[in-house]
């Protein structure tokens, strides 16, 4: 039996894999988007000319394939442009070539987005983790999101008052804002080039998380991102031209949060949206939830 | 690293079925599309007339054991089906439930590698609903002893931490035996709760943060019935409660006790159990700390 989904057809799911000499996970990458057989899905897979057997998987699974390539490219970020280049999915992400996405996180991000016309883009706050294994090593819980703790660097591992990531494999965005943020993920960010993606979002549309995981972080020690200190460097870089958008002291901040927490004031003009979706099981339906924060 | 027969204990999973046709065959799947290389997979139904028998039989030939005729009820049909079960790892799954893809890697490994782990659940508890998609997840406290006994697991009671997911919850075969090695039939519907509170005679329940299993709420229930549940869950405790401290000043007292002196923990309160996995790494490790 396959789920139910809404009447109307199911919106269309853009996912690009970049790949590149990561033949030990890119199958499970792979079976983990194609298995879920959401029924509107395009998936396009652009590998940089691996040479340890990634082609060979990738053309195992050609056929479900909307599109994939296996040529020389300009690294990690070129491959996802060129994805999203061939792409025509009114959500997209991508899910890099050692990571996986849940098996009901597409029936979960489509149907979200079918409910909620205002979602623009959408995140898990339990994010999980995974080992070279593939076994769910942790489910981490981030109180929640919002865009003047993102310039306040509280999604930024390192800074002052941390509280979690925007996991870059759990997050899904609208075609519309991607176009209105320049449609492009910048190539000269070999590391953070998904927190610098945030920045634009953040710039025109709050980030709307909800509870279910949808994806996981495979740690193996070969990736990019166990460089973590170099990430969070490089973040804290593309970060620090835009900490001027909300206050940073922290007597202010503490003492707006008490102003806001006595009278409910200040948050439109100092803070932020905190922007949630929870499931209705009587309408059957995702509803949104809101509240203010400095 | 480990020789490869280790890693994947046998595991022994039952589910008792009685007319849940709807549901039942995203259960089956659960189970057997995680291709646990060392599973005993039993369904045990109580002559279904709604088509489950057929669906059942599409799955037969994967199936260590099935059988469909009448029974006396949920109960009694898991309690036949572990007397089929020979695994060294056992748990059972209702036929609306279902379990996580990576479920039986992370528990076969944990078994395997940590000979602290008597019994295991989840602190992250999904709920999907009719159509079986995923619709929350909740995040449940480390479990202990005294709460346990103090009836902080029960849904419905005032100071509530969380209740122990049945679905999500893997126990040994020693453990299993060593309370008795069966499921109280004269009960209706909190029998998991009797179950844990034999086997919190024996050993501390241990947790992890990796989501294991989900229940399904499809509104038509037996455990729905929480006032029902929490009645004969209460009615369960009242044999255990002098176990424990139950002055809400003692305990406090108690707890500032713990905390700046590090003592009394062994003596008046119980171990939070968990188990956690490296970063960068493929080894689980064993932690406690008492509370309370």
């Amino acid at each position: 039996m396959t789920p139910s989904l809404p009447a109307s057809r199911p919106p269309r799911i853009s996912i690009v894999t970049p790949s590149y000499n990561q033949a030990s996970f890119l199958e499970a990458t792979l079976k983990s988007v194609l298995d879920q057989q959401y029924p509107n899905l395009e998936y396009i897979v652009i590998d940089g000319g691996s040479r340890d057997g990634s082609v060979e998987i990738i053309q195992r699974y050609a056929s479900s394939l909307k599109y994939w390539v296996s040529e020389a490219d300009g690294g990690h970020m070129h491959a996802i442009n060129k994805g999203f280049a061939q792409a025509t999915g009114e959500i997209m992400a991508w899910l890099n070539s050692d990571d996986v996405l849940c098996p009901w996180a597409l029936q979960t991000v489509g149907h979200i987005f079918q409910d909620l016309p205002a979602v623009q883009w959408l995140t898990t706050r339990t994010p999980l983790r995974l080992n070279a294994a593939g076994e769910v090593t942790n489910a981490f819980r981030v109180p929640g999101f919002s865009r003047t703790w993102f310039y306040r660097g509280r999604h930024l591992g390192g800074q002052p008052g941390f509280v979690g990531y925007i996991q870059q494999e759990s997050t899904f965005w609208r075609r519309s804002l991607w176009l209105a943020a320049g449609g492009h993920v910048d190539e000269r960010q070999p590391l953070a080039g998904d927190f610098e993606l945030w920045l634009r979002f953040f710039e025109r549309a709050d980030l709307v998380w909800a509870d279910v995981p949808l994806g996981g972080f495979r740690q193996h020690g070969h990736q990019k991102t166990s460089d973590i200190e170099g990430y969070n460097a490089d973040a804290a870089r593309i970060l620090a031209p835009h900490r001027n958008k909300t206050i940073q002291a922290p007597v202010l901040v503490w003492a707006l949060q008490c102003l806001h927490r006595l009278t409910g004031r200040g948050a439109r003009r100092f803070g932020s949206r905190q922007a949630q979706v929870e499931y209705n099981a009587i309408t059957n339906s995702w509803q949104h939830i809101s509240r203010d924060c400095i | 690293m480990m020789p490869v027969a280790t890693q994947f204990p046998k595991l022994s999973i039952v589910t008792p079925s009685f007319n849940q046709a709807a549901y039942l065959e995203e259960t089956l799947r659960s189970v057997l599309n995680q291709n646990y290389p060392n599973l005993e997979y039993i369904v045990i139904d109580g002559g279904s007339t709604d088509g489950s028998v057929d669906i059942i039989r599409k799955y037969a030939d994967r199936l260590t054991y099935w059988v469909s005729e009448p029974d006396h009820g949920q109960m009694h049909a898991i309690n036949k089906g572990f007397a089929r079960s020979t695994g060294e790892i056992m748990a059972w799954i209702n036929s609306d439930d279902k379990y996580c893809p990576w479920a039986f890697d992370v528990v076969g490994r944990v078994f395997s590698s940590l000979s602290e782990v008597s019994w295991l659940t989840s602190q992250t508890q999904l709920l999907w609903n009719r159509q079986g998609q995923l619709q929350t997840a909740f995040h449940s406290h480390r479990f202990a002893r005294t709460w346990f006994y103090r009836g902080w697991t029960i849904p419905l009671q005032p100071g509530l931490k969380s209740w122990i997911m049945q679905e999500a919850t893997f126990w040994r075969r020693e453990l299993w035996e060593a309370a008795g090695g069966y499921l109280d039939e004269t009960l209706r519907i909190a029998c998991d709760f009797e179950l844990w509170a034999r086997f919190y005679e024996h050993a501390d329940l241990v947790t992890t943060v990796c989501p294991l299993a989900g229940f399904r709420y499809h509104g038509e229930q037996k455990s729905m019935a929480q006032a029902e549940y929490h009645a004969e869950a209460e009615a369960i405790l009242a044999g255990y409660r002098h176990r424990t401290v139950h002055n809400p000043l003692q305990q406090w007292l108690l707890r500032q006790l713990l905390h700046y002196t590090r003592r009394g923990g062994q003596r008046f309160g119980s171990r939070q159990a968990w188990v956690e996995c490296a970063v960068d790494r493929e080894e689980w490790s064993y932690h406690y700390q008492y509370c309370i």
